[in-house]
């Protein structure tokens, strides 16, 4: 009988621990994830209508070594006549779509993407303040990008004395001109 | 102009394109100059015809400096501030955009009326109040795919926007939620888009009622977290704002994990 007793109480007490297990919050419960080391993020600046692929390309393939997320930030320019805080539809029309063509394409690729926009009178601008407010443990940018559209050798420059993080220049290449552009978006958006 | 179209006159006029109050943020951008004076875009929306006078950027300047459009002594301070060659070749873009969108609508907007005259009136009154989106946020990487398609559809139907963020009552924000809740704002603002928060436990009634406030026309909100325990007994998020809201259109953005799943399979 005594047996039967502790038989009895042991599968009341498991269902009774399923049953507090399933009716918990999910928030009550504390994913293995959690232990983990934070993520590592990866700043990728882009300005324009297009982002360079192979800097696409180079920093999903660290995010995914790293389990690390990436942060691709447009860098807006705002004309010195409107205050720094104004809206920006028109940049934010090419901006939009071409960040729903990076989520995808990176998405495909199983990384993590968590985007930005960040303003300033010029690129430069833009990036340092981004740099100001928060932390990145790369930052990729591409020095094939044309100055007159994007970073200067100067900015680039500025970049690596500036940036308390690890910078990559990636080096001119033959496939230069693959683009990620606002055609890359696909289904309904 | 609507006090001259009350009294039964017909109304034949110009305006330049700087002056219609939804592209005013657009000009400003464009131009760096921002036009004070502004019209409703509801006044030209009720023009039954609408002409684009179209000249190119050197043909107007040509004018300006022959004194054709202002005086000779503000003639070298408007070279040198708004008539500048750039400006002036992308306010005409956005001229030839802004007819090229009234024909569509135009076209669009041309068929036999149904209803009573009560639904008809309704339905007008409704249109002049105009479109406006509520999108349900969270700080979390995830919320700006829902500002985009947001801003999407608030571009489409020529709508204001306002991002909404239900806040528990003293909940904290981890390192993460305070970094994602930035980017939102940072978001918001180049978006030209309202940033709001409330806090409130009573998610329903919190989102209703800036719907009200806001005169929300349509709520965009993402996927639901999956509730347990008593939670499953209450009625779904956008089931409740239905009921809460009659007459303000719901729509759920899509997932994009649980989309590619589906789509694999």
């Amino acid at each position: 009988v005594t047996v039967v007793i502790v038989i009895v109480a042991a599968v009341v007490a498991l269902a009774a621990g399923v049953a507090i297990g399933y009716w918990l919050p999910p928030h009550g419960r504390r994913p293995a994830s959690d232990n983990r080391t934070a993520v590592r993020r990866i700043l990728l600046p882009f300005t324009g209508q297009a982002i360079s692929r192979r800097a696409f390309e180079a920093a999903a393939r660290l995010a995914k070594a790293e389990n690390a997320t990436i942060i691709p930030a447009f860098l807006a320019r705002v004309p010195r006549t409107l205050p720094l805080d104004s809206p920006l539809p028109a940049q934010c029309d090419q901006a939009m779509v071409l960040m729903e063509a990076l989520e995808q394409r990176a998405h495909a690729e199983g990384v993590a993407v968590d985007a930005r926009i960040a303003r300033g009178r010029t690129y430069r601008d833009a990036l340092r303040r981004l740099l100001d407010e928060e932390q990145f443990d790369r930052v990729i940018v591409s020095a094939t990008e044309s100055s007159a559209n994007g970073l200067s050798p100067d900015d680039l420059e500025w970049l690596l004395e500036r940036v308390p993080a690890e910078v990559m220049i990636l080096r001119p290449a033959p496939d230069d001109k693959r683009h990620i552009s606002v055609n890359g978006v696909h289904g309904h958006f | 102009v609507e006090d001259v179209l009350n009294a039964g006159i017909d109304v034949m006029s110009t305006v330049n394109v700087q002056h219609l109050e939804s592209l005013n943020d657009q000009v400003a951008e464009l131009s760096g100059i921002r036009v004070r004076e502004t019209i409703p875009d509801r006044i030209l929306a009720r023009a039954d015809e609408i002409v684009l006078i179209d000249l190119t950027p050197e043909a107007l300047l040509e004018r300006l400096r022959a004194g054709k459009i202002y005086p000779p002594n503000r003639i070298d301070a408007a070279l040198n501030n708004f008539f500048r060659i750039e400006n002036l070749a992308a306010l005409r873009e956005v001229a030839l955009r802004q007819v090229a969108e009234e024909v569509e609508q135009k076209r669009l907007t041309t068929v036999e009326p149904l209803g009573s005259r009560e639904e008809l009136v309704a339905a007008e009154a409704q249109q002049a109040v105009g479109e406006r989106l509520l999108a349900l946020v969270e700080p979390y990487p995830g919320a700006q795919r829902l500002v985009r398609r947001a801003w999407r559809s608030a571009q489409r139907l020529g709508a204001d926007i306002d991002l909404l963020w239900i806040r528990p009552p003293g909940a904290k924000l981890s390192d993460d939620q305070r970094r994602s809740l930035t980017a939102l704002k940072q978001l918001a603002s180049t978006l030209g888009a309202h940033f709001l928060v409330e806090e409130s436990d009573t998610i329903p009634e919190a989102i209703a009622d800036v719907a009200r406030r806001q005169r929300t026309t349509y709520v965009l909100m993402g996927r639901s977290r999956p509730t347990r325990g008593l939670g499953r007994l209450r009625t779904p998020l956008p089931q409740r704002l239905m009921e809460l809201l009659p007459g303000v259109d719901v729509r759920i953005v899509a997932d994009r994990a649980r989309r590619s799943n589906g789509d694999r399979g």
